[in-house]
């Protein structure tokens, strides 16, 4: 294993939550006293510059998002934090916040300080009860010291955050079901445009940034743009990632790495190769809505174009792999039974479609498929693809599509012998 | 305007159109399931699927994307066509195919789709629901296993009605629409979801397998109801008025309608309908021909002419036409003592607005309601009365943020909008509050009174009416009453809602001034998008009022009637489509009256109580027997058509009358609506209007704004106090109106009795539990009444609704507007 | 020529003897149509009710209008024809019902004797097309 700089996991010790005291024996703090001694405009030419890419999946350049936002305009605006990590396979935002949550405040205030949108919501999943007192423990922590709350730092800049446990559905993860969600309403997505920044929350501009992609922001503040960009070796993609590792590896963990790392090596250095000394069959590089890749994909770089080339996605990092035994067609059945589940139904092609697909995939792994289906399934990923309301009908097509492409002689296998070739 | 290409059509629309509404004006057609004009866009059937050569590489829903300049637009390719089939087998795939048995089969949206895009053959199998329908509710079938979940019921309920019925529950293929812990429908049954459902899920009971779609015949006519106007499409089966077809295309309403207008028709049908005249015999009312009924009905009125006189009283449902030649009969007859609808309860407009600003209407009109940014309602009960008015009211507040403030003496819909701010006064007490707002406007400095008569009574009657003094007496915060007059003083545009009716006679005249005082000191009665609205109970009250079907000089009014008859003093009373003995303020005195009256004529649809009080009784025509005019509310005189024949031999009110003239001996001819419209043209300046120019908009008289001719302030007048530990006030319900909508099943069977409301905190006092039967006596009258119990009476209040001939509530009130009574059980 | 007329002659002649007529002695005798013949109508039963669930087709489609529908609700709440008149003096017999109905519930049978003395009888009502 190489010895990465840790920037997020800095101060993560196994079973222990750094303190405020900790956080800021490591520089930490010093990137919001150094944002608040500049313009609004500026931070946000910082992190524009910088190249930091979301980290909740699309990885769309957060100074580019922050651009958007009226930042001049009077009137309430609102900041929210987008912590409804329901993406299966992925785990990263809570071994963030159980290591070092002040980092995620620190974000949160230099975040709402460039944009001018001084009430801050955390939008957390409803399953992470540690993580909620550990934000709660943080932001008092925070107030106390006078990072957060009226006049911080002496700047005249006020901010608060609240913290706001969701419900519970995946859907909540999507930014604009989220404001419905906080709102009080039924989680469904809301017709863009217009987007979130120009009515979002209570009907105001609302900036949605994952927890991950805040927490890179004090130390971009602190160390500087040439700092953030030489962590990582592709252009493109700068800074670390948080890896979660699950599935049939050897070690199932979070690690923080710089983009651009080969699959090879988080299969073999890092998840320790694949338990009962396997063989690498494929893997979910981003959580259960990005297409698989497989053995042959092992020296591609992980970062958000080159696995794009590919037609996979970095998605959350959140690598899923899966062994030789495994059947791709009841992986892919048991991922698409997740996604019609949680569809929020409001449009057709989500709504049915996705049930439809769920139908078929259990026909084949039931070993009742006939090439019909087979076609049948081709054709759904072109009726489902690009027409549903929001991403989340896209992302389910993902594996399958990723299925279609890649394993399409092991479904042609379970036709064949009408049962299920793995048992 | 946006310039844009659609299936290579050029075409030039407004910036703010969406590609679905660009290319419908346009007339390309996209098909749609979950769109509808008056919601906001929603996007999730994807029926309406475009391509954009802009957006390359997915396909984008037309009916919420915005149009953008230089837009290339395909709307049909092989691709296309693919998705929407597949879409439709999407929705195929749970939907219970039993078209034949559904009542939607022939105007069915999803049926119409299949059809078009020829999805013959579904290739995707799987299970269908079997969800129970839900049958709680008399008016609306449920069956959610035809639903296709568009939204369409959700969002009506919520956007347009404002009252929230539906939500969607569950996830993923199981998500289906259900009420409140899906249990069944309990709304206010206005049937909007009904009326936008584009397949069989929603359906009107009533019209359970009455009839298919294409064997109705289809007339426009205005409803009969209120004041509102709103345009109703008959569905006519055999010449029987069937149901209320959906209709958004014309009229003033958008086809919003409330349970009345959408399920009160049924009186029309009703088998109580009289159909021969009547005469007294002996003790007998007796079918007579009319020659003979006529008759005596003309001898009856000429000798009662020639000796202490006669009187004539109407109702404010006859058409503009039917009122002229009434007016004219009174003429031939030879007396002056005519009026209408108990004549005290229009002095707000016939007095009230006259002495202030000159004119006899509301100065704005309806839709402008939607723009303004204050709208202030007077009494909870303008929803009641005026529930369409209210929808606007409900999008003004709702999609323009405008600024709801209600003076009432009791909760209610209104004050349930967003951001509405009530200011709760003691019962019958709104007088005080707005006389509050007016002393608040002069003390601050807020007033426009410039060019303003009358200011300094007004401001010498106004010292009693401070804020912290109006504050002590009625119970509203002073503040609150301070932060609304400013609010209403600081809006661009701004409406004043005050109805007006049988039940609200007393201070009418008063209630009036106050809010026409507002009205000039916030400078809204004849401010381009403001107005001050006062909205008659009826469909034509206006139109009585503008054509003057009002006591003559030396005339008497219909109270100076009623006590002229009681004393003995008038020979004869003729009584058109009104049931004075119900519905009238002081039940006693009407009854006696009529008693004493030695000739008594009615003219009705039914054998009202007054009905069977006369001496002759004249089988009427309903509004959806007869041609003419009715204007509504906001001054628009709208067409009403004729959609089947009366039963029997029952006559429009317009035959009647004007064979009863020929009968006297006058020159009154029936010579159909057109012709007399054209006379009353003559008489009337502001309806100089081609009849056959009243497009399915109506015309409004008077112009968008009417300006007031004169700007004199009333003087401020305090309602009177009335202690004691409960205090019983009258009005209207919901679902009623009038006395007419308790022979119509529709609103009978939500609400089939009278009842006294209570808040939950009396009820726990008195121990009564909803639908007990109480006693509340008060004035000397005993009466008995079921409870209603909610959240919306403040503690100490009752409510009695006056539709009911049987309650009796206005036996117990007689002039005042509230009465201290007690309450037992 | 002669040859002709002595054919021609020879078919006629045929005819007159036995076995060769293609005239069958009605009443006492009766063809048996085709499958395919439309005859009078017949309402097909179902259990303990009639099959039709008055759903507006076949007289929507009935050319000729002859038949006259009007559905209610039964007490199990399900659709049904109370009326179901079919007035045969204006049927044409085309048979577009059978073709239109939905759920199979009229069909045509080879009954073909169809004559009456009474206007009135010909007025085939519900209880009479279920039989």
């Amino acid at each position: 294993m190489t010895d990465y700089t840790q920037v997020l996991f800095k101060n993560r010790r196994p079973g222990e939550t750094a303190s405020l005291e900790t956080y800021e024996k490591t520089g930490g703090y010093e990137g919001l006293r150094i944002a608040l001694q500049k313009t609004p405009g500026e931070i946000c030419a910082q992190v524009k510059y910088s190249g930091l890419r979301g980290r909740g999946g699309a990885g769309f350049p957060t100074g580019v998002k922050w651009s958007f936002f009226p930042a001049d305009q009077p009137g309430e605006k609102y900041l929210v934090c987008n912590g409804d990590e329901m993406e299966p396979g992925t785990y990263k935002d809570r071994q963030l916040l159980l290591a070092d949550p002040h980092q995620l405040i620190e974000g949160m205030v230099i975040a709402a300080y460039a944009l001018q949108a001084p009430v801050g919501y955390i939008f957390l999943r409803y399953a992470y009860e540690d993580c909620s007192q550990v934000i709660e423990r943080a932001i008092a922590e925070a107030e106390a010291a006078g990072y957060l709350g009226k006049d911080i730092l002496g700047s005249g800049f006020s901010c608060e955050l609240h913290l706001h446990r969701s419900a519970g559905r995946y859907i909540l993860g999507e930014e604009t079901a989220l404001i419905n969600g906080l709102e009080g309403r039924r989680p469904n997505p809301r017709s863009k445009p217009p987007f979130p920044a120009q009515r979002g929350l209570f009907g105001r501009p609302t900036n949605v940034n994952n927890i991950e992609t805040l927490a890179n922001v004090p130390h971009i503040m602190r160390n500087g743009n040439a700092w953030y960009q030489q962590l990582s070796a592709p252009e493109s993609s700068p800074g670390t990632k948080l890896f979660g590792l699950s599935g049939h590896f050897n070690r199932t963990e979070c690690f923080e790495l710089p983009l651009g790392v080969t699959l090879r090596e988080v299969v073999q250095e890092y998840g320790g190769g694949l338990r009962n000394g396997k063989r690498f069959k494929a893997c979910l590089p981003g959580g259960a809505s990005s297409p698989y890749m497989t053995a042959e994909h092992l020296d591609v770089a992980m970062d958000f174009n080159a696995l794009e080339e590919i037609g996979s996605r970095l998605g959350t990092a959140g690598v899923t792999a899966f062994d030789e035994d495994t059947c791709m067609v009841a992986v892919t059945r048991n991922i698409n039974r997740f996604f019609a589940r949680e569809s929020c139904g409001w449009c057709t092609p989500c709504r049915d479609g996705l049930q439809t697909i769920s139908w078929l995939l259990d026909k084949i792994e039931n070993g009742q498929g006939t090439e019909d289906d087979l076609t049948m399934l081709h054709d759904q990923v072109r009726n489902i693809n690009g027409r549903s309301f929001c991403a989340l009908a896209e992302g389910a097509m993902g594996p399958v599509e990723a299925l279609l492409r890649l394993f399409e002689d092991e479904i042609k296998e379970h036709i064949r012998k009408g049962k299920c070739p793995f048992g | 305007m946006v310039n844009l290409t659609i299936d290579g059509k050029q075409i030039t629309v407004p910036k703010n159109a969406t590609i679905y509404e660009a290319a419908r004006d346009n007339g390309i057609h996209i098909p749609v399931l979950c769109y509808a004009k008056k919601l906001l866009p929603y996007g999730a059937c994807r029926i309406c699927l475009v391509e954009v050569e802009q957006m390359k590489g997915r396909l984008i829903p037309s009916c919420t994307t915005p149009v953008t300049e230089g837009m290339v637009v395909t709307t049909t390719s092989e691709e296309i066509v693919k998705v929407r089939k597949t879409v439709l087998e999407f929705l195929l795939v749970n939907h219970v195919i039993d078209c034949p048995v559904c009542d939607k089969g022939g105007e069915c949206d999803l049926q119409d789709l299949t059809y078009e895009y020829e999805v013959v053959t579904n290739r995707f199998e799987g299970e269908k629901f079997d969800l129970p329908t839900d049958e709680v509710n008399p008016l609306i079938e449920r069956n959610m296993n035809r639903c296709v979940l568009c939204g369409k019921c959700v969002r009506v309920c919520d956007e347009v009605v404002g009252y929230g019925s539906y939500s969607f529950i569950n996830r993923g293929f199981e998500t289906k629409i259900a009420t409140a812990f899906d249990r069944g429908l309990h709304c206010e049954f206005c049937g909007q979801c009904v009326s936008m459902c584009p397949v069989g899920a929603l359906l009107p009971r009533p019209f359970k397998f009455k009839a298919r779609p294409w064997q109705l015949n289809e007339v426009d006519t205005v409803c009969g109801y209120c004041g509102n106007g709103c345009t109703v499409t008959l569905g006519i089966l055999d010449k029987k008025v069937e149901t209320i077809r959906f209709n958004d295309k014309i009229g003033v309403n958008d086809g919003n309608l409330c349970i009345r207008g959408r399920f009160g028709y049924s009186y029309v049908n009703s088998d109580d309908r009289l159909t021969k005249p009547l005469v007294r015999k002996g003790n007998q009312l007796v079918e007579t021909e009319w020659d003979e009924a006529l008759q005596v009905v003309a001898d009856g009125l000429k000798k009662a002419q020639d000796g202490k006189g006669a009187g004539i009283l109407s109702g404010a449902r006859l058409t503009n036409e039917e009122m002229f030649l009434l007016k004219n009969l009174a003429k031939t007859l030879g007396t002056g003592n005519l009026d209408h609808s108990g004549g005290e309860c229009y002095k707000g407009v016939t007095e009230g607005l006259l002495e202030t600003l000159g004119v006899q209407a509301s100065t704005g009109t309806f839709p402008q309601i939607e723009n303004t940014d204050v709208v202030l309602a007077i009494r909870n009960d303008f929803y009641d009365t005026h529930p369409v008015v209210g929808m606007v009211i409900n999008q003004a507040v709702r999609r323009n943020n405008a600024q709801l403030l209600v003076v009432s003496g009791k909760g209610g819909k209104l004050s349930k909008l967003p951001r509405a701010k009530t200011l709760l006064s003691g019962p019958g007490l709104e007088l005080d509050v707005l006389n509050g707002l007016c002393q608040v406007l002069l003390e601050e400095g807020l007033a426009k009174t410039d060019g303003l008569e009358g200011l300094v009574a007004l401001k010498q009657s106004l010292a009693e009416f401070t804020a912290d003094k109006v504050a002590t007496k009625t119970g509203v915060d002073a503040d609150a009453l301070r932060e609304a007059a400013r609010q209403l003083a600081g809006a661009g545009n701004a409406a004043i809602m005050l109805a007006y009716g049988l039940p609200y006679t007393p201070l009418s005249k008063e209630l009036a001034v106050a809010a026409a005082n507002l009205s000039l000191l916030t400078g809204i009665a004849g401010r381009e998008g403001s107005g001050i609205y006062l909205c008659g109970e009826k469909a034509n009250s206006q139109g009585a009022i503008d054509l003057g079907l009002l006591p003559a000089a030396d005339g008497l009014g219909a109270q100076a009637m009623l006590d002229a008859a009681a004393g003995g003093k008038l020979d004869a009373l003729y009584v058109v489509g009104e049931d004075p003995v119900a519905s009238f303020p002081d039940r006693d005195k009407v009854e006696k009256a009529l008693e004493q009256v030695p000739f008594l004529v009615v003219q009705d649809l039914f054998l009202s109580s007054t009905a069977a009080k006369a001496n002759v009784v004249l089988p009427a025509a309903s509004f959806a027997e007869k041609d003419g005019t009715f204007t509504n509310a906001e001054r628009r005189i709208q067409r009403v058509r004729a959609g089947v024949p009366s039963p029997g031999e029952a006559k429009t009110d317009g035959e009647i009358i004007a064979a009863l003239d020929a009968q006297l001996g006058g020159s009154l001819a029936f010579t159909g609506p057109e012709a007399i419209f054209a006379e009353i043209g003559k008489d009337v300046p502001a309806y100089a209007v081609n009849y056959t120019e009243i497009g399915p908009q109506g015309v409004v008289w008077g112009g968008e704004i009417l300006q007031p001719v004169a700007r004199k302030l009333g003087e401020a007048v305090a309602a009177p106090m009335v202690e004691g530990a409960y205090r019983l006030v009258t009005g209207s319900a919901l679902h009623h109106s009038g006395t007419t909508s308790t022979h119509a099943k529709g609103p009978l069977a939500v609400v089939p009795e009278p009842f006294v409301e209570m808040s939950r905190a009396d009820a726990a006092t008195l121990g009564v539990k909803e639908g007990d039967l109480v006693k509340v006596a008060g004035n000397g009258v005993e009466l008995k009444l079921k409870a209603k119990v909610d959240l919306r009476m403040p503690q100490g209040v009752l409510f009695a609704p006056y539709h009911f001939k049987e309650s009796g509530v206005n036996r117990m009130f007689k002039t005042e507007s509230v009465i201290s009574v007690t309450i037992s059980k | 020529m002669f040859l002709a007329i002595a054919k021609g002659l020879s078919i006629t002649f045929k005819h007159v003897f036995p076995g060769n007529s293609t005239t069958v002695q009605y009443p006492a005798v009766k063809l048996t149509p085709s499958d395919r013949f439309r005859g009078l109508h017949r309402l097909v039963p179902e259990q303990d009710r009639e099959k039709c669930v008055a759903c507006y087709l076949c007289p929507t489609v009935c050319p000729a209008k002859c038949i006259t529908v009007e559905s209610a609700e039964n007490e199990k709440g399900e659709k049904y024809p109370k009326v179901y008149t079919i007035d045969l003096l204006r049927c044409i017999f085309c048979g577009y019902c059978v073709e239109a109905c939905p759920v199979e519930a009229i069909e045509m049978t080879d009954a073909y004797e169809l004559a009456n003395f009474n206007r009135e009888d010909f007025e085939f009502t519900k209880e009479r097309l279920l039989k």
